[in-house]
């Protein structure tokens, strides 16, 4: 279970940084909307991972050798990983500045791009053929608790620390990427 | 209540202008501005939309605000003399905000302030008839880029140290005085 709870938690900090920034945006802010918005976040990313987990069915049909879809696993969760530390580094220091359009309907959107990398883990479950529920119940308890805690700290704190964040997340991600390829594919 | 409000705007802005003079403008935040007036980020954003806005506020406030009275009796030269004190007086906090470039920079943000003075006063006090193919915009944003060029001038002592009153007097020359009267050419109609 800890690896399910590393592997979100890796994956959430880019959600996390987002709501951070924009937490730094918000104008006004209170528990009951902040509830509201970290509820849509984490339902939209358990719906990507349901959906990764569904999408990814009719190739395990298709590929027989399980050693290429346990690679193609790793793979997608290595290189998404290096795209977050990349992001880290490469992006700019964010700007705070009064975003009074941001309602559930922005929300939704951002939920959607953010989560297309909780798509693939999705899938990449799918190909390791391991059961979903309980990483789908994680899925959701971290998101939740991730989105929850980044608007609070963001509105109270600023966005200051969005760049060693996002990238200690990725570096995790690398790691448990490169984990999985030496316990599935190396050692067996 | 009007008055309450502006005194929360002048004391968030004096704090971004003290917290200028330690740190650098890109790394100061929000919550900082906020700590140190002792209120919370929806107050500012009551009032500014970011500290690029805070920013323009102050200089606002020091050429345009200040100058108000001398604007509204066309005395040029005055309101003149008083920006540039205040220039003087805050000059540690005008040579860093300098440093502030990109998209937001300080520099526009002078330039665009002065291009208010001016049209304020072109406004209220253009000569009637004389060239009135050029409106009072093109000629407030023309006379803002040499303005802002002699306050750049002074706050960074370009060219030596010069007092108010000489950069002053360097303003209204240049401003009395076309390129016509410098230069010994031929003269256009």
């Amino acid at each position: 279970m800890w690896k399910e709870i590393m592997i979100f938690f890796g994956l959430s900090i880019d959600s996390f940084v987002l709501m951070m920034n924009k937490g730094a945006q918000l104008r006004n802010m209170n528990m009951k909307k902040i509830s509201a918005y970290a509820l849509e976040f984490a339902i939209v990313a358990m719906g990507m991972f349901m959906l990764g987990f569904v999408c990814s069915k009719p190739f395990m049909i298709s590929i027989e050798k399980v050693k290429i879809e346990i690679a193609i696993a790793c793979l997608i969760i290595l290189i998404i990983g290096t795209m977050i530390s990349t992001k880290a580094l490469l992006n700019k220091d964010f700007e705070e500045k009064l975003d009074d359009s941001f309602d559930s309907k922005v929300l939704l959107k951002q939920a959607l791009i953010t989560s297309i990398d909780v798509f693939f883990v999705g899938a990449a479950y799918g190909f390791l053929a391991v059961h979903a529920i309980n990483a789908l119940i994680i899925s959701f308890v971290i998101t939740f608790l991730a989105v929850l805690t980044a608007l609070l700290i963001g509105y109270n704190c600023g966005a200051k620390y969005q760049r060693i964040i996002r990238l200690i997340g990725g570096i995790l991600m690398v790691f448990f990427g490169i984990y999985l390829i030496t316990t599935y594919i190396v050692m067996r | 209540m009007e008055y309450h409000k502006n005194l929360m705007k002048i004391s968030l802005a004096e704090n971004l202008r003290s917290l200028m003079l330690r740190h650098m403008f890109e790394k100061i935040t929000i919550k900082q501005i906020c700590d140190a007036t002792g209120v919370i980020r929806a107050t500012f954003y009551n009032y500014f939309s970011d500290k690029y806005d805070c920013l323009n506020w102050i200089v606002y406030h020091d050429i345009v605000e200040n100058t108000k009275d001398y604007v509204e009796s066309g005395d040029f030269e005055k309101a003149l003399t008083a920006a540039l004190e205040v220039l003087i007086q805050n000059k540690q906090f005008y040579r860093i905000a300098y440093h502030v470039t990109g998209q937001n920079s300080f520099e526009d943000m002078i330039r665009d302030n002065l291009r208010i003075l001016v049209m304020k006063f072109l406004e209220k006090y253009r000569k009637e008839n004389f060239l009135p193919q050029y409106s009072n915009e093109l000629l407030a944003r023309y006379d803002a880029e040499s303005l802002a060029f002699n306050v750049r001038m002074f706050v960074n002592e370009i060219g030596g140290a010069k007092s108010v009153e000489e950069t002053k007097q360097m303003t209204l020359d240049l401003m009395k005085n076309s390129f016509f009267d410098f230069a010994d050419v031929k003269e256009v109609k």
